[in-house]
Order: structure tokens, then C-alpha cells, then sequence
């Protein structure tokens, strides 16, 4: 994707790409909105409300409990999302989309464009309001599908439409030789 | 019914065979079906005189539906495709290319047997649940040769001679026959028996209050039989329980040979079929070069008896999982061979087997992380258990607690409260240690230019060979912890339903090197046997 200028921040592996490859990108740093919102339901809820009734239940001053939860839930909303977000890389090399993440829990995945079965893009409402889109990439493999969340709306087309032409062109070369995906 | 396909030519669509209406969904389902109607007629008690009219009208109902589905099934195949029209309200249409096709099961319980008719199911990679096509229920010539032409090899010759896979063409070879008292000894060496007693007392269950009672007639009769003099209670029991491991035995016993009766692996061709049954006959084909990933698993007394089972996983979307299930994995499994024999039935399996490559074992840091995820599962059912103990041996003595006697007398001992927990703890953080080294000595890895094979398990171990050229995709995990260590994951993604080939807590330089390769060979890089 030529025409797709890069993102900006600091590129975690900044190697020079080979022939086909391309750049380490990361992902839009509005995506650590749509997660710090992703949070309300699963984390900060359950978590106040499980602060309340301890406040409620135990013998000591509320403020023993809400701090450290606030302060917990600070980070993890805080800190945590950005580090996340640091964390997120993907890349298109010459035979497979890469993508890097995590944490706590380093993940490196490589799925190869040969695989590839099916690209979705997707827009929650949230991603929607905000001009962003995440796009899914399923090979045969039942763990095997892979999103790249964060990406702009407006460049998801573009990149659906590079994937799909690598894949084309992957088992086109593959399947010469009477290679099967599957 | 026409009944002479020729494969390879276009033909008109075709009903299923017209017993279908009475066998073409499974016996379970037909009875909830009409049962559950039929309870609600008799359990609503408004009928007075109607009710066997009511209950007639239920029947009449339900073999309308059936006679409606089956009269709006129909199927046909032009030697390139399989087209499957169906449904009475709401139509669905498939259409299964030839080249999709993963795995082909030819399925003939007793009955159909009795009626010359036959299941064909056609599995593809991707659907859910369940095959992708089910033809049920076809007259044998019609099953047999939509077999033969679904068969890559076969499609050239259009002759499709519709016989038995075992009747009798050239290149059928045998791979592996299993004597019975192979079958028998699977039986009685895996689950199925431990399931076998829980499936009795449910039996015993139904026949309600009396079962008790019924058990002490028959412990005494028993007993008065050898010494005269009935019996107490424990010694009643303990014959009980007795006949019942026997009944267990004989139940397992005689169901897995008449399921896996006459087992018998052949290659024809290019590929695999796996035959068993003594009455209903059931036939698994799956391409060679459809096999995804091959499992070799051993519980602890199918390993000190130097034996194994083998489940062949093709991209076949049904999972089933589990050894109970009934998706395709299920249905490709050897149920023992021997340990010794492994490796030349793997060479018979995957196109691209010659050896075992050298096994890696992983470093003694994963023994630590094995033992960590332990304790850490240990702790979600400890650390609630020993404070609600500790609530209820603090609680005040007038409280009336359904407790058994046992538990409340230990309750009300002095230091319960801490004392029991921490032996409980102790008890159960030893064996977690015990069981740590266990994983951790099964953890295994290894790969050549053809093939990756990881090695799992505690108890029970299973050895995962996936050829190099089917794999999806790679994954690489490392955890802060695992990095502290040096330990690494690798998954390699595999198709289906089959599950991921995992090699997990790998020393780090082994970990990388293994990734390189298996990215390579899920881009593509190699060459297909």
C-alpha cells in the first residue's frame, strides 16, 4: 500500500523492510479510547460495585478500600492502555501479515497470505463515531483469526484490498505446484 | 429411485431413499420429537376420551413433517459438485465442490444395514457443527458410488464400480487390522470405562426408591447363595459395588466390540479409510493429503501396558470434542496400537512422514511454570474453600447446619478452623508438585524438514505430529514470567477442528528456531509429497 502514509509514533522495530515487506505500522492512537470504553462494562463496573459492598461488609474506613481500587483501576485504565497501545505493531512482509501485542503476555503472530480464507472490517458504534475500523483475517485454523484493530476507516478499505491481492497472488504461485490452503 | 449413478456425469437431482421418513433423522431426536408431545397430551390430562385420538393426531403430525422434508430434500452430483436442496419452510441450498471435500463417512448402523440403505456424510473444513452435507438415508449402490467419485483419484476413470472400499480393488492395501482383543483391551483401559458406572446407577436411578431396596435383595440373594446367613449393610454394599464394576466391564466390553468390532485401517489409493463394526458398519475416508494433524494419546495404564490410541484430524468442520463426541475427529480414531508400532503407522498416515525427529525436552524453569499455573488453578477452589470453612467453624454452636455428622463433629473441634485447610493445603500443594514434574518430564519438541511434533500431558500424554506444509500460522507467546526464564510458547496454528499443535515453555533459542521453521512452512516453502 504505497499510498498509505505511516501513523507517526515511535516504531518499535524500525527494520529496513525486504522486497515485498513493508514498514512496522502501529495502530491509531484513538483505539485506546474505544478500549478504555471497552472497560466501563467488564472491569470498572463489577469492580465498583464489589468495592461498595466490601466498604459495606468489612470493619474498616471506606477510603481503605476505594483508594487502592482507584488507584488500581487508574492505572489499568490509564497507563496500562497506552502501554497496550505501544505495544500493538503489525506489518505485511513479503509472505504473511505479522502482527505484534501485549503487555504482560507478549503475542507474535504470523499468519501467511497463502492461509488466508476470509478479511473482514469491522465498526462498533464507538469505532464508528471515532473514524476507525478493525480488520479480521481467518485462515482454516480454529485459533487462527486475527484482527488488527485501530486502523482508519478510511485506510481499511485499502488494506482489505492489498491482503486480498497478496492472497490471490499467494495461492496463485502455491497452488501452481497443486498446493492446497487446507 | 435410481440407483446407477455414474459419477462424473451430470445427473438429474434425486430423492433420498423413501425410508428416510422413518430413519432419516437420528432415533433420539425422532423420540423427542414425538414424546415430549405425547407426555404433554397425557400429562395435561384434558383429553379424558380424546387422548388417543390427540396422541394419534401427534403422530400424524410428525410424519407429515417427515414426509414433507423428505419429498423437499433433494440431492445430486455432477462429478464436479455436490447440490443439496432442502427444507420445508424455509429452503436452504449447498453446493460442496469436489476439491473442498476433507473428510467422507460412509455410516451403516444395523438397521440400515438391514434395509440396504446408508449414511453419507461429507465433511468440509470451516462448517461449525456437524458435516457439511449429511445424505440421510441412500441406497447402498448410490452411496458407495457417490463415494468412489468423490474420491480425488477416482474421478478421472469414470467407471465407479460401486462395491465395498475392502472389496476388492487393486491398490487397496491393508495398513492395520486390530484383533479384538485389542478393541476389547481399548475398551476396558479408556474412559468409556469410567463413564460406564455413572451411565449404570443413571439406569439404576430411573427404576427410582426401589433400587436401593432392590440392590439389598439381590446383595442377599447373592450372599445367602455362599454363605447362608444374610448379610449387614457395608458387606451388602461393597457386593453391590462389585456387581457393578462387573455389569460396567461387560457393558463396555460389548459395546466397543460391537462398535469397533473388525477395525481396520486401508490405504486405497491416496486414501485412508478407517472401517469398524460388527452389525452397524461405519467407514471414515480421509484424503492422505488432507490430514492435518495426527494425535497419539496413552492414559497412565495404556502406557505401562506399551499401548496407545491414534485420532487422525482432517480440516473436517464438525469438532465434537472429546473422546464422547461425534464430529469427524471422533469418528478417525484407532482405538489401540502399539507403542512399538507408532512410528510406522505415522509413516502410513501423513504423506510426509519418514521418522520421529529428536525430541527436545524443555527446561527445568517450565517444571516451575507448570507447577505455578498449578497452584495458581489450586488457589480458585482453595482460597474460598478455606475461608468458608473457617466462616463456618467460627459460626456460634447453636446454629443448626445440614451438615453430614462426620464434617460437623470435625467442625466442632478445637483449631478446625485452621487445621484442616492447612492439611487440605499441604495434601493438595504436594501433589501438585508430584503432578508438575509429571508435565514437565512429557514436555517434548522437536521438528525436521516435514514435519513438527509436540509432546503434552500428566497424566495421560499425547504426542501431536502435524505436517509442515498444512499449517495456518504461527504464534509466539512469552509471558514477563516465561521471559524471566527463558521459556517461550510456540503455537502452531492447525486447521479444523484438530486443535493447535503447542509447544509450550520451550527454551528460548529452541523456541525461536522452531518459529523460523514453521513460519517458513506456513508461507509456504514446502514442497508438497
Amino acid at each position: 500500500m504505497p499510498d498509505q502514509p505511516e501513523p507517526g509514533p515511535t516504531m518499535p522495530d524500525p527494520t529496513e523492510p525486504p522486497p515485498g515487506a513493508e514498514g512496522v505500522r502501529a495502530l491509531d492512537p484513538r483505539i485506546v479510547l474505544v478500549w478504555r470504553f471497552a472497560l466501563l462494562p467488564s472491569l470498572v463496573l463489577p469492580a465498583t460495585v464489589l468495592g461498595a459492598v466490601l466498604a459495606r461488609l468489612l470493619p474498616v474506613p471506606a477510603w481503605s478500600i476505594g483508594l487502592p481500587l482507584a488507584v488500581v483501576l487508574g492505572l489499568v485504565i490509564g497507563p496500562l492502555q497506552t502501554r497496550r497501545w505501544r505495544a500493538w505493531s503489525w506489518r505485511l512482509t513479503a509472505s504473511a501479515v505479522e502482527l505484534r501485542s501485549g503487555v504482560i503476555t507478549r503475542r507474535h503472530v504470523v499468519v501467511p497470505h497463502f492461509r488466508v480464507q476470509q478479511i473482514d472490517v469491522l465498526e462498533g458504534p464507538l469505532e464508528r463515531l471515532l473514524g476507525l475500523a478493525t480488520l479480521t483475517v481467518t485462515t482454516a485454523s480454529a485459533a487462527g483469526s486475527v484482527s488488527i484493530p485501530g486502523l482508519p476507516a478510511d485506510a481499511a478499505p485499502a488494506v482489505r484490498t492489498e491482503l486480498v491481492a497478496r492472497a490471490a497472488r499467494a495461492n496463485e504461485e502455491l497452488g501452481r505446484s497443486g498446493r492446497d490452503a487446507v | 429411485m435410481p440407483s446407477e449413478l455414474t459419477p462424473a456425469t451430470t445427473r438429474d437431482s434425486a430423492r433420498l431413499h423413501p425410508v428416510s421418513v422413518l430413519i432419516g433423522v437420528p432415533l433420539i431426536q425422532l423420540l423427542r420429537a414425538l414424546v415430549i408431545p405425547a407426555f404433554a397430551v397425557i400429562a395435561g390430562g384434558r383429553g379424558g376420551d380424546r387422548t388417543p385420538l390427540l396422541l394419534l393426531l401427534v403422530l400424524a403430525v410428525g410424519l407429515t413433517v417427515r414426509v414433507l422434508a423428505w419429498q423437499r430434500f433433494r440431492w445430486s452430483f455432477d462429478g464436479q459438485v455436490v447440490r443439496v436442496e432442502q427444507g420445508v419452510l424455509s429452503r436452504s441450498r449447498r453446493v460442496v465442490g469436489v476439491d473442498r471435500v476433507q473428510q467422507v463417512e460412509l455410516d451403516r448402523p444395523f438397521v440400515q444395514r438391514l434395509l440396504g440403505v446408508a449414511t453419507l456424510r461429507i465433511d468440509t473444513a470451516g462448517s461449525d457443527s456437524g458435516p457439511e452435507i449429511e445424505l440421510r438415508v441412500l441406497p447402498l449402490t448410490d452411496a458407495l458410488a457417490l463415494r468412489t467419485a468423490l474420491q480425488p483419484a477416482h474421478r478421472p476413470d469414470a467407471g465407479g464400480r460401486a462395491e465395498p472400499v475392502a472389496g476388492g480393488r487393486a491398490h487397496v492395501e491393508e495398513v492395520l487390522r486390530l484383533p479384538l482383543r485389542r478393541v476389547a483391551l481399548a475398551s476396558v483401559t479408556g474412559v468409556q470405562l469410567l463413564l460406564a458406572p455413572a451411565l449404570l446407577l443413571g439406569l439404576l436411578q430411573l427404576a427410582g426408591d426401589r433400587f436401593e431396596e432392590l440392590l439389598d435383595a439381590a446383595a442377599a440373594w447373592l450372599l445367602e447363595l455362599q454363605a447362608g446367613a444374610p448379610a449387614p449393610g457395608l458387606r451388602t454394599w461393597f457386593v453391590g459395588a462389585a456387581a457393578l464394576i462387573v455389569a460396567s466391564v461387560v457393558t463396555t466390553l460389548i459395546v466397543a466390540v460391537v462398535r469397533d468390532g473388525g477395525f481396520v485401517v486401508l490405504r486405497a489409493g491416496d486414501d485412508l479409510v478407517l472401517r469398524r463394526g460388527l452389525l452397524g458398519t461405519r467407514e471414515s475416508t480421509v484424503p492422505l493429503r488432507r490430514v492435518q494433524v495426527v494425535r497419539v494419546t496413552a492414559n497412565p495404564l495404556r502406557r505401562a501396558l506399551g499401548v496407545a490410541s491414534v485420532r487422525i484430524h482432517s480440516a473436517g468442520g464438525s469438532s465434537g470434542g472429546g473422546e464422547g463426541g461425534s464430529g469427524a475427529g471422533r469418528r478417525a480414531v484407532i482405538p489401540l496400537v502399539g507403542a512399538d508400532e507408532v512410528e510406522a503407522l505415522l509413516a502410513d498416515l501423513l504423506a510426509d512422514f519418514t521418522t520421529l525427529p529428536e525430541l527436545r525436552p524443555h527446561p527445568v524453569a517450565a517444571r516451575r511454570r507448570a507447577l505455578w499455573r498449578r497452584l495458581r488453578g489450586l488457589g480458585g477452589w482453595y482460597v474460598p474453600g478455606a475461608l468458608g470453612w473457617a466462616v463456618l467453624a467460627s459460626a456460634p454452636p447453636g446454629l443448626d447446619l445440614p451438615l453430614p455428622d462426620a464434617v460437623a463433629q470435625l467442625l466442632a473441634r478445637d483449631g478446625s478452623a485452621w487445621a484442616v485447610p492447612l492439611a487440605v493445603g499441604v495434601l493438595a500443594a504436594a501433589a501438585q508438585v508430584l503432578f508438575a514434574r509429571e508435565e514437565h518430564r512429557a514436555l517434548a519438541h522437536g521438528a525436521d524438514g516435514d514435519i513438527v511434533v509436540a509432546r503434552h500431558g500428566t497424566l495421560s500424554r499425547t504426542l501431536s505430529v502435524a505436517p509442515l506444509a498444512r499449517l495456518q500460522g504461527v504464534t509466539r507467546l512469552r509471558s514477563l514470567f516465561q521471559e524471566r526464564r527463558g521459556l517461550t510458547t510456540v503455537r502452531a496454528h492447525v486447521a479444523g477442528p484438530g486443535g493447535d499443535v503447542v509447544v509450550l515453555d520451550a527454551a528460548l533459542a529452541d523456541a525461536e528456531a522452531l518459529r523460523t521453521i514453521l513460519e517458513d512452512a506456513a508461507a509456504g516453502a514446502v514442497p508438497v509429497r
